[in-house]
């Protein structure tokens, strides 16, 4: 820090410090589960319990589309899905924001399956009216399919600067790649999500 | 409007302003999930996470304690089936829980639609409710059946339609409290 930094400044790079050393302890914390600390698994336990509370929340944005029944399997599903890839954890958000990811996509997953078979069974006058959330749903869960088939730095970037609110120098910092890079890369990626999105709009027309 | 008609600039605002909308609806589930005191699901936690850790393996020094803890049992079987023996019982039944069970799912028989009809053997164990899932290629829950009895799903031409060419049949056994373990190996299915 400068010596003319103001005290905005400082106020931000505590943070940012805080930031980090709360992302290092996650990444200790993760490995420490993955070698079998009891203690440590215990804890896991306990903050999983964030699963079905996020679900919950996304849930009532949703006007409530799945079931208390269907939140608990996929609660499941998704606990499960969350320790076979665990190994994966970098550290790039906290834990429990890591965690969010899955739940916001599986549920999306798991509303899109429900909402396309309830309209299979129920009369509807215009098949072609499709409901704001029912198109919300399916545009977000397009774009989670878009990131993931796309080559895991430029989606890594993506994520962070909308999921993960950096900025490009902040991005380029945790990656240690110059801003410029980061930016071209972000630039190609979006340019290449939105190539896929028209695709899959067309598919789905 | 349909997406696929904007212009280059509105579809790249309209792009970002998605995924802006997906990063705040994740914060904000991070964020007010601990305003959730109770509700579906958390209850299951628990018994979920240590099924999976146990199936898992685990630490060497998880391992040991384990040992220890069989030989213990093993002693205090080998005396209550003496008691047993010396003073008689009346119950013989068995229980065997749904965790010993190994399900595996059955090909297909010659000349049938691989989609739709799923069949499964359990090669050990007792379980009468299982869980069908069908996945696409990424892993993607495409659909999740409860079959409380038998060892077959039958599904509807109108359900298979949307599914690719390639799927994934897994087929688990349900314990108790629902939960679902163990499950079978994903079975490939391509459609004819």
């Amino acid at each position: 820090m400068s010596p003319e930094s103001g005290p905005s400044e400082s106020v931000a790079n505590q943070r940012e410090v805080e930031r980090r050393s709360g992302l290092a302890f996650d990444v200790g914390f993760v490995r420490r589960v993955l070698v079998g600390n009891l203690d440590a698994r215990r804890e896991f336990i306990e903050r999983m319990k964030c699963v079905p509370r996020m679900l919950v929340v996304r849930n009532a944005s949703s006007r409530f589309v799945l079931t208390d029944h269907e939140i608990e399997d996929l609660t499941q599903e998704i606990l499960m899905t969350i320790w076979r890839k665990l190994d994966t954890y970098r550290g790039d958000a906290a834990l429990e924001t890591w965690v969010g990811s899955f739940c916001h996509r599986a549920f999306l997953n798991a509303a899109k399956i429900k909402i396309r078979n309830s309209s299979r069974t129920r009369i509807v006058d215009d098949p072609e009216v499709v409901s704001p959330e029912q198109h919300e749903i399916d545009r977000f869960e397009r774009l989670y399919r878009a990131l993931d088939e796309m080559n895991g730095e430029n989606a890594r970037i993506v994520r962070l600067k909308h999921f993960d609110q950096l900025t490009f120098e902040q991005i380029g910092e945790r990656l240690r790649r110059a801003t410029s890079t980061i930016k071209s890369c972000y630039y190609e990626a979006i340019e290449r999500l939105r190539t896929r999105m028209r695709e899959t709009d067309r598919g789905s027309a | 409007m349909n997406p696929s008609q904007e212009d280059p600039n509105s579809a790249k605002d309209s792009l970002e302003r998605d995924l802006e909308s997906i990063g705040e609806l994740e914060r904000t589930m991070v964020r007010v999930e601990k305003d959730v005191t109770h509700g579906p699901g958390i209850d299951r936690v628990e018994s979920t996470l240590r099924r999976v850790m146990e199936e898992s393996g685990a630490a060497p020094s998880i391992r040991a304690r384990r040992i220890r803890i069989g030989w213990i049992t093993v002693l205090a079987a080998s005396f209550l089936f003496g008691a047993r023996w010396y003073f008689g019982s009346s119950d013989d039944r068995v229980h065997q829980q749904p965790l010993g069970a190994s399900v595996r799912v059955l090909e297909p028989k010659a000349g049938e639609d691989p989609f739709s009809r799923v069949r499964w053997q359990l090669d050990s164990g007792s379980a009468s409710r299982f869980e069908v899932q069908i996945r696409d290629e990424n892993d993607r829950l495409l659909l999740r059946r409860s079959v409380d009895s038998g060892t077959e799903c039958v599904f509807a031409e109108g359900e298979t339609e949307s599914w690719p060419q390639t799927i994934f049949v897994v087929v688990g056994v349900k314990a108790p409290d629902g939960s679902l373990m163990p499950r079978s190996a994903p079975a490939q299915r391509s459609r004819r």
